[in-house]
Order: structure tokens, then sequence, then C-alpha cells
């Protein structure tokens, strides 16, 4: 994990551009890496979706953040968006279209959730869902 | 200024697309659906998407998923202002409360998110990808905005500088609306070329239009106070040439986020005042015959709408 390039390269950016800290979800990380091999699934994009799915909660952690950190809360919300984006640029980049499209959904359903404090979140299984279904 | 008269869109179609993607969720809890409407149908200058149907205009492509694609804009627009009003601690947008006031900064947040995500499940349901990602990159947007977060009160900020944050903020989302609508219509891609760079110097010029109008425009039609850049501390063209001021910028360059209201509008009143505001006028002009040089070689009847578009932008007073 410490040398995934994706993680590498948003937790530099964030070093670089602002003067907050990274925040990071290790055991999301883990979770879905665990998830790919307790079900078989060879990948070649591996390393793009463990951490696709570990920067998502990343950005609502910041996006959490910036309710309470009213100091940097601007940085906050812009590096939230800034990930979401670049998350779902590299998904398309990469040409995992199938993939961007269960992710889009899946948030879009976490973020309804979220608004009507309903906790439900099926991302993982549904990310799982479609790498197996390919 | 109505472009989309000059730009004769169906402005039906197009508002029927809009509310029936915000239809769409029934999950979505009526107060907030209400407020993204609001925000959507309130007085907006429907820029993007009126791009996107004028790109069409230089191919052929089906009415229905042009106005789609063209929908998607203006909301993806709208949603990088909910986002930026929180950053701004705007209270007021197109004379509304703007959203975290009533609902509070986290879920005006998620609701930002949920708008884009319904942006990006249309994108994929017409199989719009290419014409989305290909030519809009948020990160640069976003990017763009972190940068001037670094750059507030910062009254070093270059010419170039200011032109550079600029074409990410603004024209970008500009260009890709009208080379979507255009690559969507199967236009070459030679044209295309010449159409993304008419729009990225189109859209510097409207955001400079837009930076002069900050501190010249009536504050009742603008919607927020005069000068409400400045008091965020983003140092745009206006204040720039003033700072070449000998006589304004030593009190301009003493402003900090904790100056006070009097400070802050002394030093609006000076810029207004000045020749700073008739030299990003000129600059604005500038980019406007950049776009007018752009289109000079595109070979098609329609190109006079891209003309007329930038005579009407010049006169443009709101």
């Amino acid at each position: 994990m410490e040398n995934n390039h994706y993680i590498k390269k948003i937790s530099h950016y964030v070093m670089n551009n602002t003067p907050v800290n990274f925040i990071f979800h290790k055991n999301k990380y883990y979770e879905f890496n665990d998830r790919l091999v307790q079900e078989h699934i060879i990948n070649e994009h591996s390393e793009l979706l463990c951490a696709s799915y570990s920067l998502f909660y990343t950005t609502l952690s910041f996006h959490k953040r910036a309710e309470t950190d009213s100091k940097y809360q601007p940085y906050d919300i812009l590096l939230g968006d800034y990930i979401s984006s670049y998350v779902a640029e590299l998904l398309y980049k990469n040409q995992l279209i199938d993939i961007l499209k269960v992710f889009t959904l899946s948030s879009k359903k976490i973020m309804l959730n979220i608004l009507n404090n309903d906790d439900d979140d099926s991302l993982l299984d549904d990310i799982i869902k479609a790498l197996k279904s390919r | 200024m109505d472009l989309v008269k000059i730009c004769h869109i169906d402005k039906q179609l197009l508002d029927e697309k809009i509310k029936n993607f915000l239809d769409q969720d029934k999950e979505l809890n009526p107060k907030y659906r209400n407020q993204l409407s609001s925000l959507l149908f309130s007085s907006g200058k429907r820029l993007r998407p009126t791009f996107t149907v004028l790109g069409s205009y230089f191919g052929s492509a089906d009415k229905d998923k042009i106005y789609s694609l063209a929908a998607i804009f203006e909301m993806i627009h709208t949603a990088s202002l909910i986002h930026d009003d929180i950053i701004d601690k705007a209270d007021l947008r197109r004379g509304n409360k703007t959203l975290h006031i009533d609902n509070g900064v986290y879920d005006t947040i998620i609701l930002g998110n949920y708008l884009v995500l319904l942006c990006s499940e249309y994108v994929a349901k017409y199989e719009f990808e290419d014409y989305y990602y290909n030519f809009f990159n948020i990160t640069d947007l976003c990017h763009s905005e972190i940068i001037q977060q670094s750059l507030l009160f910062n009254f070093k900020i270059t010419f170039k500088e200011y032109i550079h944050k600029t074409k990410n903020k603004t024209a970008l989302l500009i260009a890709a609306s009208l080379v979507g609508g255009a690559k969507l219509a199967n236009v070459e891609d030679h044209e295309l070329t010449m159409l993304y760079n008419y729009g990225i110097n189109l859209g510097i010029s409207f955001q400079i239009i837009d930076d002069i109008l900050d501190f010249t425009q009536d504050k009742n039609n603008l919607g927020k106070p005069n000068g409400a850049d400045l008091i965020n501390g983003n140092v745009t063209l206006p204040v720039i040439f003033a700072l070449k001021n000998k006589k304004i910028s030593p009190k301009i360059r003493k402003l900090t986020k904790g100056s006070s209201t009097t400070d802050f509008n002394k030093c609006i009143e000076l810029i207004i005042n000045s020749n700073a505001i008739k030299k990003s006028k000129r600059v604005s002009k500038n980019y406007l015959k950049r776009a007018k040089k752009a289109i000079k070689k595109l070979k098609h009847n329609q190109k006079t709408i891209l003309y007329d578009l930038l005579s009407e932008l010049e006169k443009r007073t709101y």
C-alpha cells in the first residue's frame, strides 16, 4: 500500500499544494484488497481499484472535516472535489468504463443515504460484483 | 444579453431536460430537490448549455442527445457554485439565500456531490464519456481553485498567473461545453481545435468582465456586495492593474482577511475610480479579438452566430 502509485500521487499533491494533512483510510484499502483475494479476482488494475475505493472515503472525510475545520475549510472542500474527480478521470483514462459507472451509481446512492441519515453503503459489493461479472 | 435568444436555443427543451434529470431520484428529499430546482431555474445565463447546443450547429446530431449533454454541463456548473458559495462564505446567490445557510455545511457539500454524480450518471446513461471526460478535467478546475486559496491576499500575483487561473476556473468549462456539443455532432478535428480556442479566449474574456462587474455593477443586480472578490482575498485583474498605481497600491497591499469593512470599501472605491477598470476592459476586448481570430479559417454558415456572440459579450453589463 505504501508504494501504491496513485495514493502516493494524491498524498504528495496534498502535501505540496495545501497546508492540510492527507487523510488516508488504510482499513478501506485493505478491505478492498482482501476482498479481491477472497473472491480470487485477478485484475491488472488492482492497484488502481484499491486506490480508487479507499480514496472515495478520503473524499468523504475531507468533506466531513470541512464542517468543523473553519480555518482550512476551503482546502477540505476543494481537496474532496479534486480527489473524487481524480478517481473518475483515472477510471476513464484506463477505460474501466463499467467500473466508473458502478462507482458513479453507488457513490450517488451513498450521497442520497447521507442526506437521508442512512449509513447504508454497497460500494464494495457493487464493485466486486461488477468485476466478477466481467 | 440574451445568449439563449441569439443562439436560437430551445429553452423549453433544455429546462425540461434539467427538470427530468432532477426528478429522477425519488429518494431525494423534496426539500433538497426544491433547493436544487430553485438554483437551476433562477436567473442564470445558461452559458454552458448554450455553448453545447451552439457547438452542435457545426455538424449534425440528435437534438435530444445534444440537449441532454447541454443540461449536464449546466448542472455540473451549478454543482460547482454550491461548493463555491461555502468556500466564499457567501450568504446570497443571485439574490437568494445560499444553500448552506439553511442546510449547514456538510449536507450542502453532500448535495453538491450528489448533483455532480447525477451528471456522471447521465454521462454514463447516454454514453457521453468521450465528450465529457476528454475535454473537461474537473481536477484542473479544482487545482486552480486550490492554488487560488494559496494566493488569497497575495498581491504579488502576476498577470500571467491570473490568466492561467482564469483559464482553468472558467474558460475550460465553456470550451468543453462548446467542443463537447461539436464532437457529439461529429465535427471534424481541425474544426474542433478552432472552436476550442474560440471557447478558451471567449471564456477568459467572460471571466475578466465578471471580475470587472464585481466592482462596478449595482449590488442589487449583482446579488452580493460590490468588491466581494477582494473582500474574500481574491486578487482579480482590476486589482492587479490598480496595484501598478503608486498612490493606490500601498493601501491595497495593507488589506488582510481581518481588515475593516471601511478599509475594504475605501480600496474598492479607489479601484473603481482608477484606470484599472478601463485597462481590464481592454484586456477583455483583446481576448474577444483572439476568439474572433481563432475561427477565422472556420468555413461554416453558422459562424456568424459565433461573431454575434462576441459582439454581445463586448456589450455585457450584467
